[in-house]
């Protein structure tokens, strides 16, 4: 922020709560190249974000706009003093680029201001020397700023062979280009050895990261239509609303790709718009909705900017708390399991997602209404698990009767065309309401009560999530005395 | 064109019913049997009767018309498209045929093998391979696949004689529905399984195939055959191979009417 005192304690926050899992320092570091991606005119074929771990080192180098060299050292030492716009860029608030500072001893920055004349800028923070100042006894009145320039360290004018040295074997990347940026992470943490050193770590990458898909899918003739619409590498557009728009990263030398593969795919592969909000590729069985462990493509994954949000392990419980679904949380996600979905949010003026990028943020009618979309895929899904599983297990048991099996075999169907729609609405009673004046007083009453219990759902919805103190002795005056304040 | 969202049902096998999408609306469909079959010798005839009267074509006419007069009148073709999933049609100087349902492929082998006799009699030899796999479909009339590419390798690279060469997976899918009726009809020459250019056939059976019980079947002229390939084969003595072709088809006709 550029107006009023931010503590050094921040620094702890940051690192310690929002950044507490060794794999986000990937998402970070990358989110960063990919906003640098944006901020040039290149074709993006040529731009690309190398990672690599040598001597316990780990390195993340871009060929991306860089920083200017006139705030390079400023940028540094601000916190949330970032250019990027919410909604624009993926990472927001300037805060991602301290997420390596837990698991390492020394972050080092290096600005590519000019690769050819071998113009760098530095920023050096010490781990070190952060442990000591956390000890000082006036560590609390500290600002961020003052910490920084404890425990951080600037040269306008490093020594470039020392850059060369590092970068040497990634040359390629400034053929074309001539700015980038480039992380040190020296001396990593045993913990995020071990996470790299993880036997799907690699698989992880390619799920979480902005990547592209494999060639096989835009090449063939069933998909490749589905797999374009959704984003490739192409040029760069800062307007450009694609899904999934990705980049080339490597990690290693190898090239990540989403893991997506057709023999993932099931009996069907689906395109669904989950209204403005974001679209949806989901693939299923007709025969019916069970876990397989032998495929990956399981489960929900949402992503934002096609960088991993999260997995029906966060949706799910969400789904339950918001109210969004009635069913219990195993069997819900053992349904999901049952069938494999990516969910590309593409409104990011309606939605947003919360500090430590692990959900959406839900804070307004837009994002409820988001969830309850989700709530309404994940019932589909729910629904015909069930009945496909009733189908074929009378039909098994029972040649003879014939009508019921005939039966569940229509509501297995239904269920199935309800799943496979390309556009997911929200059930409204508007038909009913059109014809209110010829119901019965019966049918009159239930319409009313529908409309009335639909109202009041989404009122307690708003309700729980405005209001911070819940008292449930007085919760329903206070709700009361809340919905005549709404009103007023 | 955008994805558009498969229709899913309970009777669909893995993903045959997947729109491909692209410039046409081609629906993929799975292990479907395509039958190619071309006419022997076709543009041969009409460079040697580039400049007279068209009157040799007459034959050629005659027999598609033929094909197509039997064809149509048959239950898997008259019923339509949706409801047998088989199609066929002549293009140029071929005909086709295609199904997914094996019992109709069988059909339409034995009642091939009665019109082959038919054309032979009229002067009109064919070639042929049936294959099975993939087919892109959009019109019944619009199509490409794997079935089409086999079916056409079968006729153009390995058939060589006038025959109908069908694929392993085919010859497989008929053995296992009727076994005493493909080796009726189908051949192995050590190396390849074939429709016999020659085979006994029951009128009786044959109208039922056809969508009315009365169809009459034109009597089959073994003798013209005869003649039309002893004339054929004097006619190309100094043709290896076509004269070979013709070889092949009297060698064929002794074996048959000495069983």
């Amino acid at each position: 922020m550029d107006n009023g005192f931010v503590g050094a304690g921040i620094l702890e926050v940051i690192t310690e709560s929002l950044y507490d899992k060794p794999i986000v320092v990937f998402r970070e570091y990358i989110q960063n190249a990919a906003d640098s991606f944006c901020e040039t005119n290149t074709d993006r074929t040529k731009l690309a974000a190398h990672m690599w771990l040598l001597n316990d080192c780990l390195y993340f180098l871009d060929n991306g706009a860089g920083i200017d060299r006139e705030v390079f050292q400023k940028k540094m030492i601000r916190i949330a003093g970032s250019t990027k716009v919410r909604g624009q860029n993926i990472g927001y608030k300037g805060i991602g680029r301290l997420s390596g500072l837990p698991y390492c001893r020394n972050l080092v920055f290096y600005n590519i201001v000019n690769y050819k004349k071998g113009q760098f800028q530095k920023y050096e923070i010490s781990g070190e020397k952060y442990e000591i100042a956390k000890k000082r006894d006036d560590f609390s009145s500290l600002s961020f700023e003052d910490l920084m320039n404890t425990i951080g360290s600037a040269s306008e004018d490093p020594d470039p062979e020392v850059v060369f040295d590092i970068i040497n074997g990634h040359k390629e990347l400034f053929e074309y280009r001539n700015t980038g940026f480039l992380v040190c992470m020296e001396n990593i943490s045993t913990v995020l050895k071990n996470t790299i050193q993880e036997k799907d770590f690699f698989d992880q990458l390619n799920w979480l990261l902005p990547v592209p898909f494999r060639e096989e899918l835009l090449k063939d003739n069933n998909y490749s239509e589905l797999f374009s619409e959704l984003g490739g590498i192409g040029s760069v557009q800062k307007t450009d609303p694609v899904a999934a728009r990705s980049y080339n990263v490597f990690f290693d030398g190898k090239p990540l790709y989403r893991p997506l593969a057709t023999e993932m795919f099931r009996t069907y592969l689906c395109k669904c718009e989950l209204q403005k909000y974001a679209v949806c590729v989901y693939a299923f069985s007709n025969k019916k909705v069970a876990m397989d462990k032998s495929n990956p493509f399981s489960g929900i994954r949402i992503y934002f900017d096609n960088m991993l949000l999260c997995d029906e392990n966060e949706l799910i419980p969400a789904l339950q708390h918001y109210g969004f679904t009635n069913h219990g949380l195993y069997e819900l996600i053992q349904s999901v399991r049952g069938m494999g979905a990516v969910i590309y949010v593409v409104d990011k003026v309606s939605i947003s997602t919360n500090a430590r990028r692990t959900f959406i943020d839900v804070t307004d009618s837009d994002s409820l209404e988001f969830l309850q979309l989700l709530g309404e895929f994940v019932e589909n899904i729910y629904q015909v698990r069930y009945a496909l599983s009733a189908y074929y297990s009378q039909k098994k048991r029972n040649i003879k009767n014939d009508e019921k099996v005939l039966v569940l075999k229509l509501e297995a169907e239904e269920a199935l065309k309800r799943l496979a729609r390309e556009e997911l609405v929200l059930d409204s009673d508007s038909e009913l309401e059109h014809d209110y004046e010829a119901l019965t007083d019966i049918e009159k009453k239930k319409a009313v009560k529908s409309r009335i219990t639909k109202e009041i759902k989404s009122l307690i919805t708003r309700y729980l999530t405005e209001v911070q103190d819940l008292d449930i002795e007085t919760c329903i005056s206070d709700f009361k005395k809340w919905m005549l304040s709404i009103d007023n | 064109m955008a994805y558009k969202n498969p229709i899913p049902s309970l009777d669909s096998s893995s993903r045959n019913t997947q729109r491909t999408g692209g410039l046409s609306d081609y629906v993929k469909c799975e292990n479907v049997f395509f039958a190619f079959i071309d006419v022997l010798g076709f543009k041969q005839t009409f460079d040697e009767h580039k400049d007279v009267k068209t009157e040799f074509a007459n034959k050629y006419s005659h027999s598609f018309k033929f094909f197509s007069y039997l064809i149509e009148n048959t239950k898997f073709i008259s019923k339509g498209v949706r409801e047998t999933e088989c199609s066929a049609g002549q293009t140029s100087d071929s005909l086709y045929f295609y199904t997914k349902r094996i019992d109709f492929l069988l059909d339409f082998i034995q009642l091939y093998s009665y019109f082959n006799l038919y054309a032979m009699s009229e002067n009109v030899f064919f070639r042929g391979g049936i294959a099975k796999g993939n087919l892109f479909i959009n019109t019944p009339y619009q199509f490409y696949g794997d079935s089409v590419i086999g079916a056409y390798l079968l006729e153009s690279k390995i058939a060589k004689n006038p025959r109908i060469v069908i694929d392993e997976s085919t010859f497989n899918s008929l053995q296992e529905l009727n076994a005493q009726e493909t080796e009726k009809i189908i051949n192995f020459d050590g190396s390849r399984h074939y429709i016999m250019p020659f085979s006994n056939y029951n009128k009786e059976k044959l109208r039922s195939i056809m969508s009315s019980p009365l169809f009459e079947f034109p009597r089959i002229d073994y003798n013209k055959i005869r003649q039309n390939l002893e004339d054929n084969r004097k006619r190309y003595e100094f043709d290896d191979s076509t004269y070979a072709k013709y070889g092949y088809l009297l060698s064929e006709l002794n074996k048959f009417e000495n069983t």
